[in-house]
């Protein structure tokens, strides 16, 4: 099992999971960040800290949301380790809750 | 997810979910809700690789049945789901010259192994044990009455005359009616890390329950880890048709205009009312939730004053070799180390941190010797633990928390290694918990493990923080109120709340 970040955070990116986390599993992209699964102890205290609501447990994957398991896993292997947390990206609240933002995804 | 219920928890710890179980067998509408995703609070497991862990238990006093404290057990409806193993050896404890191996059930052993290395104390320790005796007594008369609970307090003087007589009572206070003799009071006290507080501090109120518990009842494991207790409750709440929802911070405790309690936010619920909210978070944080200004001046000062407890260190090792192959036999549980016989000097050096000299006491749990189901066929696991210092940890940046932890798990390695000579080639899992885990995962201030501090001040039916707020329908359970922490001081909060309050 993992904890995944989903299509929410892409273009909002508010870091407030990666200061929770007790396994330091967050790897960070320009709009994204991903959770790596080898990493990730399950713990689930990243969840209410997302105020986007974009962290699920594997086994809560909504199947429109399934593939973003591989995307934080394949992404994990390629973007550098975050452990502080950072100011959201400028603008976040222009994004805040709209669908389908994978296409904007800058990896 | 009902819009009303008779009755809200504010956190599935062990309080919470305890007192949930008992009012929800009474036919009311329960909701317990939490911010984790998993119930139990530090009554909880974890897993890493093939190993799991009990975050928190280290020894369960006499749950057995017929015993006291089974029958919070049976009230609050797990007896038939959960198994208790019992601790062949209760404790070991190493001070100077002093080893004493305090077996399971053996009271009479024990004393008899104090008198071989005090013989000249030996009527003192007859007279002290037969009076600690009395006590234990008194106080669970007291707890497990079935008598309404003005009627219990009314019968304090004439039949539980010991509450009263020992309120004002350090350990040592006590220990010092029947001994002049500061080893052998050190060696009666030597659980005290248990409590997180040095004997001449501790009150003795609260420790008198479990110290004989423990020793004429013995000390247990939950089978399978403290998990399956958390559990075995959340199942009873459901079977009594109340609900428990997790992943859920409580964002507001809502009052009306009259200052009474009407109910809770979360982002997830909304809005849920209810005329009764029980917390099992912090007293801080209720108020926070509630609003500083829905209390009145005398509470917030009180509040103010009163302190948290310590916090506490634990390493988490999965070992690939059985614990037989390090030494460690079969019969043995919990080892308790004291370097220096003076518990108030270690206690200060634990608390500002200066844990990495040979000056402070520390532990062994052998896990995995009680409990095999926790491990693979061939594996074994173990806990270290100190009290530490709920200062130092919480402002350091992520690089600094990291490399402080780090340091502090390999103190600890590097003392169990002089125990257990080959250790470290054996370690396949390292995990440790620390005061900032603790507040992560629980909310609680400085990463306190016992609640509010159990010194006399703050101990004691009439001294502990109050079960109830000066608000309307709203009260506390849990290590935070009367009669403290621990598993069982949890589950008896809850009993006490219940029996006076609902």
């Amino acid at each position: 099992m993992t904890y995944v970040v989903t299509d929410n955070c892409i273009q909002c990116k508010h870091t407030e999971c990666v200061d929770i986390c007790p396994a330091d599993a967050f790897r960070e992209g320009k709009n994204f960040i991903v959770i790596d699964p080898d990493e990730c102890v399950d713990c689930g205290l990243c969840v209410p800290e997302c105020p986007e609501e974009a962290i699920f447990a594997e086994s809560e994957l909504t199947t429109d949301d399934e593939h973003f398991l591989e995307l934080n896993a394949e992404l994990a292997k390629e973007w550098p380790l975050i452990l502080e947390k950072l100011p959201p990206i400028e603008g976040y609240q222009s994004w805040s809750g709209k669908p389908n933002k994978l296409a904007h995804l800058e990896r | 997810m009902k819009s009303e219920y008779d009755v809200i928890f504010i956190g599935a710890g062990l309080g919470g979910l305890t007192a949930a179980s008992l009012i929800a067998q009474k036919g009311k509408k329960v909701l317990v809700i939490d911010k984790h995703n998993i119930a139990g609070g530090y009554a909880t497991n974890f897993k890493r690789k093939d190993f799991e862990f009990d975050v928190s238990l280290h020894s369960f006093d006499g749950v057995v049945k017929g015993g006291n404290s089974y029958k919070i057990i049976e009230a609050s409806g797990v007896a038939d789901k959960i198994e208790f193993l019992g601790h062949d050896t209760l404790y070991h404890y190493q001070c100077g010259d002093i080893d004493i191996k305090v077996k399971h059930q053996d009271i009479e052993g024990y004393k008899k192994q104090l008198v071989h290395y005090f013989p000249e104390e030996e009527g003192n320790i007859e007279r002290l044990f037969s009076e600690a005796d009395k006590n234990y007594k008194d106080m669970s008369g007291f707890l497990y009455s079935t008598k309404r609970f003005f009627l219990r307090i009314m019968a304090t003087p004439l039949f539980y005359r010991r509450i009263l007589k020992y309120e004002h009572y350090t350990v040592d206070d006590y220990f010092s009616r029947y001994t002049k003799n500061e080893k052998l009071k050190a060696a009666l006290s030597a659980q005290w890390s248990y409590y997180g507080l040095p004997a001449k501090d501790l009150a003795f109120g609260y420790f008198s329950y479990p110290f004989i518990d423990y020793l004429r009842f013995g000390g247990y494991s939950i089978k399978g880890g403290s998990q399956k207790l958390s559990n075995a409750l959340v199942d009873t709440i459901v079977e009594h048709g109340g609900e428990v929802q997790l992943a859920s911070p409580v964002t507001k405790i809502v009052t009306n205009e009259k200052n009474k309690i009407i109910g809770i936010e979360s982002k997830k619920t909304g809005f849920v009312r209810a005329k009764k909210i029980v917390s099992n978070i912090s007293p801080y944080a209720v108020v926070s939730l509630t609003g500083d200004e829905q209390f009145d001046q005398k509470f917030k000062q009180n509040l103010k004053q009163l302190k948290p407890s310590i916090s506490g260190f634990q390493v988490y090792l999965g070992l690939n070799c059985t614990l037989d192959k390090l030494g460690v036999k079969k019969d043995e549980y919990i080892r308790f180390f004291s370097p220096t016989l003076s518990q108030r000097e270690q206690f200060d050096n634990l608390k500002n941190g200066n844990v990495f000299e040979d000056k402070t006491g520390w532990s062994i749990n052998y896990f995995s010797n009680v409990d095999d189901s926790l491990v693979s066929p061939g594996k074994s696991s173990l806990g270290l633990f100190t009290l530490v210092g709920t200062s130092n940890w919480h402002s350091l940046s992520k690089m600094e928390y990291r490399e402080k932890k780090q340091e502090l798990t390999q103190v600890l390695i590097d003392k169990a290694s002089k125990v257990l000579p080959g250790l470290v080639d054996h370690i396949e899992v390292c995990e440790a918990g620390t005061p900032r885990t603790m507040t992560k995962f629980t909310n609680n201030p400085g990463g306190a493990i016992y609640g509010f501090e159990q010194n006399i001040k703050q101990s004691g039916l009439f001294r502990r923080f109050p079960q109830k707020y000066p608000l309307k329908g709203l009260y506390q359970v849990g290590a935070w109120t009367f009669p403290g922490a621990g598993f069982i001081g949890t589950m008896l909060s809850a009993k006490i709340l219940v029996d006076r309050y609902f």
